[in-house]
């Protein structure tokens, strides 16, 4: 089986060979050249981007015998051992299948041990926030006092579910989505240099279809590869083996639903069907859909658009502003169907009739009265929503930011202290450190000085110890904030249903059923 | 090769042009709904990557085909969940597996079932896997969505999307193959929502097909008012063995009909009764009982309150 995946065969063996993260590499560079490295690093960033091909090319360059402008050499005997993992200055930790305990536990007894040949044993952690609790802290105690020869770097998807107490240890750097254009650039340089011609337009739709992951464009590339028989990349093959990701369809339906058009929205569905879209992808696509409309026409910001790419959609412009009402109950019923259809055996007639229920909605009877009310509240909201949802998505990520970032937008008490989450996890986490690293994964939501900490089901484990501090936490909060301030603790179920359902309906106001359990 | 596999021409090809030119990568997802074949097509496929022939691969005759076939080959791994779940422990003894070198050839194939019911832990272990496969091996997962495999993994593997039948090919299949005529064809269709086994099945046991017939007909007599056959219909599928899931799944193809019938306008349609909204708000109570039939003893009760509430309206 001597064929080498793309992928694996193009990965950067050299900082000037990564693509798109051009400040890291300056900096990480610089740090080696002018012997200025950190102990501890984390790599964060989307799937794809380089984070471990920068962790290896780091550890290499640091150790490198005749290191030029903090390149590694790639030829010196450091190097090439280190390359075959022939000496073992490189530990590799995979903080997901073990889940770390054993191995955090072996690095804390032999991390004091030196290299066997350069300066710098380095351990890179991957998937960092898959590490246990009794990991985490295993990991703290080793980074509160690292020897001077052990560098360490972890590596996360997610690092909103480190702890606060991690984080502040590391020396941060977030790797950005690629942009198309690198994607691009480097798709013809991989197509030349394996000797196959590609369309233009192809390379333009593998590079809008990798989500800013280099490996996710060259595992397309590659599979496109394998379907051509000509040695020349078309269009048609890239859609292809897509399975026709191609918006229009998505788009022609919510036009069909908009114009109550049940024939269009049907034509629509069998043609995605028979191209083999999935009916749960496809749900999900059109819930996205929607829900970046109505964040749009709430927020003109394009930027908070995921399924949408394009500011200048006709579906943007065909939507009124009296729609969005209309179109928040379309987003409800479809993330309701949408777990439904997951685990039903007729998803095709479920997505049917979804879609006939959706093109034949009419807004329940009202009181005038209350309509009326319901729009007041959203004009209300519209002012800032854009803050609120801010807040919402990045309370989660505050514990880590440096102090004088932290002054991001809060409620403010009209008497006391002003009123900041960010001082109450502080002080928390003075008294109880424990406790501070559990509130870190939650996500904070402040309502007149009321926090409310929203847990995943994957961080259940912190979700558990802060419940059990309640009272504990509702007593420090009220201590510094005051006898109205409140705190509660809340486990979501399901995080897609939060963005499908919840977030919308709060862009709306609270005159709606609350759906958080 | 394939000879007996309808449908997904194009991943039948990929996989044929890579056992003509004996050019594997190290991992593939094959995703789709039940019912696609996808497993079968794997083994055919696995066949053919291990089978000695010099001519057609897979032979089927030789000793390595055979070998798959039973399942008793050496180098052929195949993991099933282990009640419900495939677990982080068998993933983690399959890549100790891995370190081990192929008994018979060089190279050692892993065919990992049902991975949509894996955590995200085991996920994230089979992930290393990808990332460093050893030279010899080669993974092919077999998943009934994308939705539940993380990122990481789809930008590792080789991914073949696998496709229910469209309805023309599958009502051209069962009316040239099995002698269906168009309507029982398009029944069967929406019975089996294209997966041509299921057909099959279908038409061997005929039982199970007049299931939905007899149904329909109490279905349309209780429209007309006639009360009493929602005691037939919940007592029928007591006597027939329809479980609570397949009954709700007839009554909902039965409302899906009226309701594209009514919604399109259909000429000649009967327009003495259900309105489009109450339509709707059937098919939605339909769902609703179908999503909590796991926690629900008392089916028949809902079933027939249900029947109840069509009947009055
Ligand atoms: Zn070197
Ligand atoms: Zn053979």
């Amino acid at each position: 089986m001597e064929y080498v995946a793309l992928y694996r065969r193009y990965r950067p063996k050299e900082f000037r060979e990564m693509i798109g993260q051009e400040n890291i590499v300056t900096i990480l560079k610089n740090q080696i050249i002018m012997d200025k490295i950190a102990h501890a690093y984390l790599f964060s960033g989307t799937r794809g981007t380089g984070k471990t091909s920068a962790a290896k090319i780091f550890a290499r360059a640091v150790n490198c015998e005749n290191n030029s402008q903090g390149e590694p050499c790639n030829t010196c005997e450091s190097c090439i051992n280190l390359e075959s993992n022939s000496v073992m200055d490189i530990i590799e930790i995979d903080a997901a299948s073990n889940r770390g305990v054993d191995e955090i536990r072996e690095l804390r007894d032999k991390v004091k041990y030196l290299p066997s040949m350069g300066k710098y044993k380095v351990y890179i952690i991957d998937e960092v926030h898959m590490l246990t609790m009794e990991a985490f802290n295993a990991l703290l105690k080793t980074l509160e006092e690292p020897p001077s020869h052990a560098i360490f770097i972890l590596a996360t998807t997610e690092p909103n579910k480190l702890p606060a107490t991690i984080l502040s240890r590391c020396q941060r750097f977030n790797f950005k989505r690629i942009s198309a254009e690198d994607i691009i650039k480097q798709l013809l340089y991989v197509c030349k240099d394996i000797d196959v011609e590609i369309e233009d337009a192809a390379v333009k739709l593998i590079a809008k279809n990798a989500d800013g992951a280099m490996r996710d464009a060259l595992s397309i590339l590659d599979q496109c590869m394998s379907i051509s028989r000509d040695n020349i990349i078309e269009y048609e093959e890239v859609k292809t083996i897509l399975g026709i990701t191609d918006n229009q369809i998505v788009y022609s339906i919510i036009e069909a639903i908009l114009d109550w058009d049940v024939k269009k929205a049907l034509v629509n569905l069998d043609i995605a069907y028979n191209m083999g879209k999935e009916m749960t992808q496809l749900i999900d696509q059109l819930a996205l859909a929607l829900r970046d409309i109505l964040i749009y026409k709430i927020t003109g910001n394009a930027d908070l658009m995921v399924e949408i790419r394009d500011e200048e959609s006709e579906i943007l412009k065909k939507v009124q502003l009296d729609d969005l009402e209309k179109i928040s109950e379309y987003i409800e019923i479809l993330a309701d169907r949408e777990n439904k259809i997951k685990f039903s055996s007729l998803p095709k007639i479920l997505m049917e009739v979804t879609l006939i229920k959706l093109c034949t909605w009419t807004k329940p009877e009202k009181a005038a009265a209350g309509v009326r009310e319901e729009r007041g509240s959203y004009q209300a909201v519209k002012k800032e929503p854009a803050l609120e949802r801010a807040q919402i998505l990045q309370t989660s990520q505050k514990p880590s930011a440096p102090p004088e970032k932290a002054a991001v937008k809060e409620d403010t008490a009209e008497a006391g202290k002003p009123f900041s989450w960010n001082q109450a996890v502080k002080e928390i986490s003075k008294e109880k450190p424990l406790l501070g690293m559990s509130l870190g994964p939650g996500k904070a939501k402040i309502e007149n000085k009321k926090i409310l900490l929203y847990y995943d089901e994957a961080n259940k484990f912190h979700y558990d110890a802060i419940l059990k501090e309640k009272e504990q936490i509702t007593k420090i909060v009220r201590k510094l904030f005051g006898d109205d301030a409140g705190f509660d603790v809340k486990l979501r179920e399901n995080d897609s249903e939060f963005f499908m359902k919840t977030l919308p309906l709060e862009i709306f106001g609270e005159d709606k059923v609350d759906f958080i359990k | 090769m394939f000879d007996n596999i309808h449908g997904n021409e194009l991943n039948k090809e990929i996989l044929k042009n890579m056992i003509n030119e004996r050019k594997y990568g190290h991992a593939y997802l094959f995703s789709g709904p039940k019912g696609t074949q996808k497993r079968k097509i794997a083994i055919e496929f696995i066949k053919g990557i291990f089978c000695l022939s010099e001519g057609e691969r897979p032979c089927h005759v030789c000793s390595q085909c055979h070998k798959i076939e039973s399942g008793n080959h050496p180098d052929f791994h195949e993991i099933r969940p282990e009640d419900e779940n495939i677990k982080i422990q068998q993933i983690r003894d399959m890549q100790k597996s891995m370190m081990i070198k192929p008994y018979e050839g060089d190279k050692k194939v892993y065919l990992v079932n049902s991975c949509e019911s894996m955590g995200v832990p085991a996920q994230n272990s089979l992930l290393k896997i990808l990332e460093e496969p050893s030279g010899s091996t080669m993974v092919i997962l077999v998943a009934n969505s994308k939705k539940s495999i993380l990122p990481t993994i789809l930008s590792r593997c080789q991914i073949l999307n696998f496709n229910p039948l469209a309805k023309a090919s599958f009502v051209t299949i069962m009316t040239d193959e099995y002698g269906t005529d168009a309507d029982e064809a398009d029944l069967l269709f929406q019975l089996t929502q294209g997966r041509i086994d299921e057909a099959g099945k279908m038409i061997r046991y005929p039982e199970k097909k007049n299931e939905y017939r007899i149904i329909e007909e109490h279905l349309d007599l209780l429209r007309k008012g006639n009360v009493e056959k929602i005691f037939d219909i919940t007592k029928m599928a007591k006597e027939k063995g329809i479980d609570d899931i397949k009954l709700t799944d007839y009554l909902l193809i039965y409302f899906r009909n009226i309701l594209i019938n009514k919604a399109l306008k259909v000429e000649n349609y009967d327009e003495d009764c259900l309105t489009i909204p109450e339509i709707n708000d059937i098919i939605e109570r339909i769902i609703d009982i179908q999503s909590n039939t796991k926690i629900n003893v008392n089916m028949q009760l809902q079933v027939e309150s249900l029947l109840l509430k069509i009947q009055e309206e």
